[in-house]
């Protein structure tokens, strides 16, 4: 068996005395789209920082292609769940992106500018390359991220809930935008989200997350063709099976909460 | 440019009034010398050059007062947002020495530094350090924390984040400090060149008042008023050209 491209084993962690995850473990498999959903202020923001090395856990492991973390890995892409002030507001789009390729090195910047201005491009954004990130809408400006994201060239692509504040119509849109470009990029891709419609419409396999301190309570498969639709997908069955069951057990924690 | 033109009609008027009062002899003449005596005073003073020299001198030193002032200031508070035992240590010494009038401390900085450059530098940097760098302090230490983990991720340390990230989020506040500062720079070396001054504005002003050449003491006061816009304006064309994204931005909002 090839190693898990990230590996979560036992991971507990508490912020300021508050235990907040409690024994979790999970792992992803090169090219899987995992969607993790929980309730919210259950922890996944606090979990997504332990798996991208931006904290510490306390006990317990967290591995990225076999690695043990020590601090944020090359390899990996996180994008945040508040997007609009994760972007640079003194730097124009195109140089936010390439404030994504640091680690990019033995690359004229020509070259870089221009990887940046593709990666623009293929989020559909060229033209606004000179623009400041709050010269454009939210859902741009998600876009912006998602290019800065990308053009790290990560193997595995971090997702932190990042179309909670757009709406409805540019989340649809961005919802296939993504999936086409981990298609296209072959990325590996964590998405947390606490809408379990998108979580199932998203995903390989969803994982559903407790109440704090949170743990992994369901691990579902979604067995649903692709390319995904958003019509067709949301009207299968078996997509309509995975939401109610879902939906009950995250109510279920609810009424046990 | 509409509003400056009403600004400009508005002091105009002013200045006309104060002219009909002059010359109606509703003020004292001798204390309040009409604005066009002032003008002919200003002339003649700058043929006679002495005016030109200390306006000079006294803009120079309040320009490069403020501004090395200022780099010294952002030094210290990078260093002081790096490292926190740097801030633990120099913030209860910044409390301490901060409440000082920088003009109180001239006699004593006459005694050691006596009454040349050092003089000036000293009383300058002390005025124009504190503005800056508690500005500056407040800034960096206030960074976005979505930023500065949005940086981490992708593989920046400490002071790469520094200077890609906590130094130019802090600008805008930063800017505020060096405005103040290039205000204060002029008020302190006048201030010292009034004390313990051979030339310079502060001098000029003191020479001219306490001998009654009022029109004189006018067209010093004028030529101050210039330096101050002057410094003021500096102030401006190098923040529009450092942070015009912030100009854009404020303005923006401020539209919106
Ligand atoms: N520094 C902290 N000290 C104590 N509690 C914290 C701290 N940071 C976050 N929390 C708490 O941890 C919980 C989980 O936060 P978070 O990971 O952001 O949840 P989610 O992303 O699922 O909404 C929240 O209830 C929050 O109040
Ligand atoms: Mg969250």
């Amino acid at each position: 068996m090839t190693v898990p491209v990230l590996n979560a084993t036992n991971v507990t962690k508490s912020l300021g005395g508050t235990p907040i995850i409690g024994g979790l473990t999970l792992s992803a498999e090169q090219g899987e789209f995992i969607s993790v959903v929980g309730p919210s202020g259950c922890g996944k923001t606090t979990l997504l920082t332990c798996l991208s090395g931006l904290r510490n856990v306390d006990a317990g492991e967290v591995s990225f292609e076999g690695q043990k973390l020590d601090g944020p890995p090359d390899g990996m892409a996180l994008i945040f769940q508040d997007y609009s002030r994760s972007l640079l507001p003194w730097r124009r789009n195109v140089d936010n992106v390439l404030f994504g390729m640091r680690r990019m090195t033995g690359v004229s910047a020509q070259e870089k500018r221009a990887k940046a201005m593709e990666m623009l491009a293929a989020v559909g954004l060229s033209k606004f390359e000179t623009h400041f990130p709050w010269q454009v809408s939210g859902g741009m400006q998600q876009r912006v991220a998602i290019a800065r994201a990308l053009a790290a060239r990560p193997h595995l692509l971090l997702l932190d809930e990042p179309l909670a504040a757009v709406d409805a119509q540019t989340r649809a849109d961005i919802q296939d935008l993504l999936l086409s470009l981990a298609r296209q990029f072959q990325k590996t891709c964590l998405l947390v989200t606490h809408d379990v419609d998108e979580a199932i419409y998203m995903a390989d396999r969803v994982i559903v997350l407790s109440n704090r301190p949170t743990h992994v309570i369901a691990d579902l498969q979604v067995p649903l063709p692709k390319p995904r639709d958003q019509i067709a997908t949301r009207s299968e069955p078996e997509f309509l099976r995975l939401r109610e069951k879902v939906l009950t057990l995250i109510r279920s924690m609810r009424t046990a909460a | 440019m509409l509003s400056l033109l009403r600004g400009s009609l508005s002091i105009l008027g002013f200045l006309a009034l104060w002219e009909i009062a002059a010359r109606s002899g509703l003020v004292p003449t001798d204390y309040f010398p009409a604005p066009l005596l002032v003008g002919e005073t200003l002339v003649a003073e700058i043929g006679r050059g002495e005016i030109v020299s200390a306006f000079v001198a006294t803009f120079l030193r309040a320009l490069i007062g403020a501004t090395a002032a200022s780099l010294l200031a952002i030094a210290m508070a990078l260093l002081a947002a790096r490292y926190a035992i740097v801030r633990r240590a120099f913030d209860p010494i910044a409390e301490f020495l901060r409440p000082l009038p920088p003009a109180a401390l001239v006699p004593l900085a006459i005694f050691f530094l006596g009454l040349g450059w050092k003089l000036y530098g000293f009383i300058l940097v002390f005025a124009c350090f504190w503005p800056v760098y508690l500005n500056a302090a407040q800034a960096l230490a206030a960074t976005p924390r979505v930023q500065v983990e949005t940086a981490r991720s992708f593989g920046y340390g400490d002071w790469a984040i520094l200077a890609h990230v906590r130094l130019p989020a802090a600008l805008p506040t930063i800017f505020i400090g060096v405005r103040m500062a290039a205000s204060i720079g002029l008020i302190a070396a006048i201030a010292a060149e009034m004390i313990a001054g051979r030339d310079g504005l502060g001098f000029y002003l003191m020479d001219a008042g306490l001998s009654l050449r009022v029109p004189e003491t006018f067209a010093g006061l004028v030529a101050a008023m210039v330096a101050g816009l002057l410094i003021n304006a500096l102030v401006m064309v190098l923040r529009a050209l450092t942070i015009g994204w912030h100009v854009q931005l404020t303005r923006m909002e401020a539209g919106a």
